[in-house]
């Protein structure tokens, strides 16, 4: 029994089971797509660890596809769920995951690493391999984890509001800070830096999946710890503390949560965008319901959806080329944000 | 046999303090006690304190001096959920939600009852039902939040805060948004939820009661509110918050007899008039006028009269114009004696042009 007692929780149960299927279909679709095309049946075999038809399928399933799958579902919950939780702590319907200004210290110190360091080579492919993985990984983690550090420092002192005004003007600050290192740095430097803007989920390796998926694992379960308190946010925050919510003590908890699931995407994949913000909106449209404990495990499950299918198209099936992900992302974002305000009153979820 | 009241406060100062340094004190050395089964409404002009008075009585900030004590302990010594088993409250905003129903709005109240997972168990889910029965919306339950009136949104409130099974129901102008039938219905709304919850009260059929808590049972109601005329009628008691920086506290018949009602909304324009009962607007005095005569046009006479500015004396009293009504054959006219004139005018109207074309007269005259 859910709280949702006459809200018809049979419907909101279905649309999990769908969405559920949905992401294990798609999942099993990026396997099988690709610039080579292998049927569904090897792939099933492949996973169920029998041979394939050929041996390089099974190289091509398990060490390329598999790991790119499975980040892209999990960055995906991971945005969508951090977006879910800005939009209810500061009750707002444009908040995405990035609005405390994690995704923008992880640009800083990728731009400080990318523009900067070795900047006497001007041997791009050197430059990169030497900072390559390790380094663009743990740059993005430094940068974002020192966001981290100075909202929870400021979460305690300042309102909400004043958090949320602060992590927009400190995007701003980040962005024209990287604009400057811009413009004193090499066109190839700077053209790595862009590439990185782009987000991908295909750079994540077996082992760099092993720190993601915890963190971000972790931080779905920290998301899922307050959905109690998150339910009671709804009625802002006075309300909430009114009926026993230990305000502060649920913010932190969302707050890092959040920070864990955005600084975790952007480190390894990218500031990938439009997910965070639109996916919310959507589930909350189709499921009906305002309840975090059936918002959130729907809201993971649209979000790795939404992030399989614009993989998925950005690799333009059939042909070598690819899309940058967050063109694709936000191609299917903004038409859907620009429904939702259109349709705003219809919804009628937001004052 | 004498209970212990459900809450009473011990020289407490509230106010804000941003910083250490910095204290605003908003009301000092307040000393009340609520008990329980009674209404009370604070009373008070704009900025005199009410909000923050109950936001402190409510736990939700802490005060700057003084101790408030609830009938089971000291009220900052009990964790969020304890403090939310107690105290109910309604706040001032407009609640604005979507994809939510007044049901599932209302089992946001169960908040403090149940596990780190809020799932509800068969007896929350009665307490629930109790709420909007004893509100008197269960037909609204399964409606949008969204799609309520005012009125119904701030019975939905009420429901909520009574699902948490406070034994003090704390409303900061519940009655802000609403017009006066809406006024009305949550006052007698009200009053009745601090009636009833003592003795017999409600608790078998609604299942929201007090277990026990301090052997105390029954529930106060304590609200801020604007409508004075309405916390005059309603109120078992009022706390009026006197602009000297005192609280006076008491049945509001006797407030307004020893005058602590007539100084707590003092002001050039607004007279509380003690024999009526209600404000005077515009209490400029242009001049005594005794009123004689008999029938229904008498009182609406007065009230014009007073209307326009003028002390209405009763027959045989000394005054400086009389107005008689005069009624013969269903016939009405006004007859003005001023001094040695006199005059008849068929309509209070007319009537009224006449004694304000008298006061220009007075006033050029004085010059």
């Amino acid at each position: 029994m859910t709280a949702e007692l006459r809200d018809t929780p049979r419907r909101r149960v279905t649309g999990l089971v769908l969405l559920a299927a949905a992401v294990v279909a798609l999942t099993l679709a990026s396997l099988a797509i690709g610039s080579v095309a292998i049927p569904l049946g090897d792939v099933v075999a492949i996973l169920s660890g029998e041979p394939s038809a050929k041996a390089s399928w099974t190289t091509i399933v398990l060490e390329f596809r598999l790991p790119k799958a499975l980040t892209a579902a999990l960055a995906g919950a991971a945005l969508a769920v951090g977006g879910l939780l800005m939009q209810t702590l500061f009750r707002n319907p444009l908040a995405g995951p990035y609005v405390l200004g994690i995704s923008a210290g992880a640009s800083l110190g990728v731009a400080l690493v990318v523009l900067t360091i070795g900047g006497v080579t001007t041997e791009l492919l050197a430059g990169i391999g030497l900072i390559g993985e390790f380094g663009l990984i743990t740059a993005a983690s430094l940068g974002a984890g020192a966001v981290l550090g100075l909202v929870v420092i400021a979460a305690r002192r300042v309102s909400s509001l004043t958090l949320l005004i602060l992590g927009v003007l400190f995007g701003y600050a980040t962005s024209a800070l990287v604009t400057v290192l811009m413009h004193f740095s090499l066109a190839e430097r700077i053209q790595a830096y862009i590439i990185w803007t782009f987000g991908s989920f295909g750079g994540v390796t077996w082992s760099q999946l092993r720190v993601l998926a915890p963190a971000l694992l972790a931080g779905l379960a920290l998301a899922a710890l307050a959905s109690k308190p998150l339910n009671a946010l709804l009625l802002g925050e006075r309300y909430a503390r009114s009926m026993g919510v230990a305000v502060g003590r649920a913010r932190l908890g969302v707050l890092v949560s959040t920070a864990l699931l955005a600084g975790g995407v952007t480190a390894f994949c990218g500031p990938v965008g439009f997910i965070g913000v639109a996916v919310p909106h959507l589930v909350r449209a189709v499921l009906q319901c305002a309840d975090h404990r059936i918002l959130i495990p729907g809201t993971a499950l649209a979000g790795a959806l939404v992030a399989l299918a614009s993989d998925l198209i950005a690799q333009l099936p059939g042909s070598d080329a690819v899309l940058p992900l967050n063109a694709v992302t936000a191609l299917v974002g903004a038409p859907v944000i620009a429904g939702i305000i259109l349709r705003r009153r219809a919804l009628a979820s937001w004052g | 046999m004498i209970q212990k009241p459900l809450l009473r406060t011990e020289k407490l100062t509230v106010g804000y303090a941003p910083s250490r340094r910095q204290r605003r004190c908003v009301r000092e050395d307040v000393s009340v006690a609520l008990e329980a089964g009674e209404l009370v409404c604070v009373l008070g002009p704009n900025g005199a304190g009410k909000s923050t008075l109950l936001r402190t009585l409510a736990g939700m900030q802490p005060p700057l001096g003084g101790r408030i004590e609830l009938v089971d302990g000291n009220l900052e010594a009990f964790a969020p959920r304890q403090r939310a088993r107690r105290i109910g409250v309604v706040l001032p905003e407009r609640v604005e939600v979507g994809l939510l129903s007044a049901y599932a709005l209302v089992a946001l109240g169960r908040y403090p009852h149940t596990g780190w997972t809020g799932r509800l168990e068969s007896a929350d889910e009665e307490k629930i039902r109790g709420a909007l029965r004893l509100v008197g919306i269960e037909h609204l339950a399964e409606r949008d939040v969204a799609s309520l009136s005012d009125g119904e949104r701030q019975k939905v409130m009420i429901a909520r805060a009574l699902a948490q099974e406070p034994m003090l129901l704390i409303l900061d102008e519940p009655t802000a948004f609403l017009d006066l039938p809406g006024r009305v219905e949550i006052m007698r709304l009200l009053r009745t939820l601090a009636h009833c919850s003592v003795g017999a009260g409600d608790a078998p059929r609604s299942g929201i009661a007090i277990e026990g808590k301090g052997g105390s049972s029954g529930r106060a109601v304590l609200l801020s509110t604007h409508d004075l005329d309405l916390a005059l009628r309603t109120a078992d008691r009022l706390w009026l918050l006197l602009p000297g920086g005192e609280l006076a506290a008491g049945a509001p018949e006797d407030l307004v007899l020893a005058g602590a009602f007539q100084a707590a909304f003092r002001s050039d324009s607004v007279e509380f008039d003690v024999d009526s009962g209600s404000f005077r607007i515009d209490a400029r005095s242009s001049g005594t006028v005794v009123l004689r005569g008999e029938g229904t046009a008498v009182p609406w006479t007065a009230r014009a009269l007073e209307r326009t500015g003028f002390r209405v004396l009763p027959d045989g009293a000394d005054g400086d114009l009389r107005v008689e009504v005069v009624e013969r054959h269903g016939d009405r006219a006004w007859r003005v004696r001023d001094g040695e004139t006199t005059s008849d005018h068929r309509s209070i109207a007319e009537l009224l042009a006449r004694l304000r074309a008298g006061r220009e007269d007075d006033r050029f005259a004085s010059l």
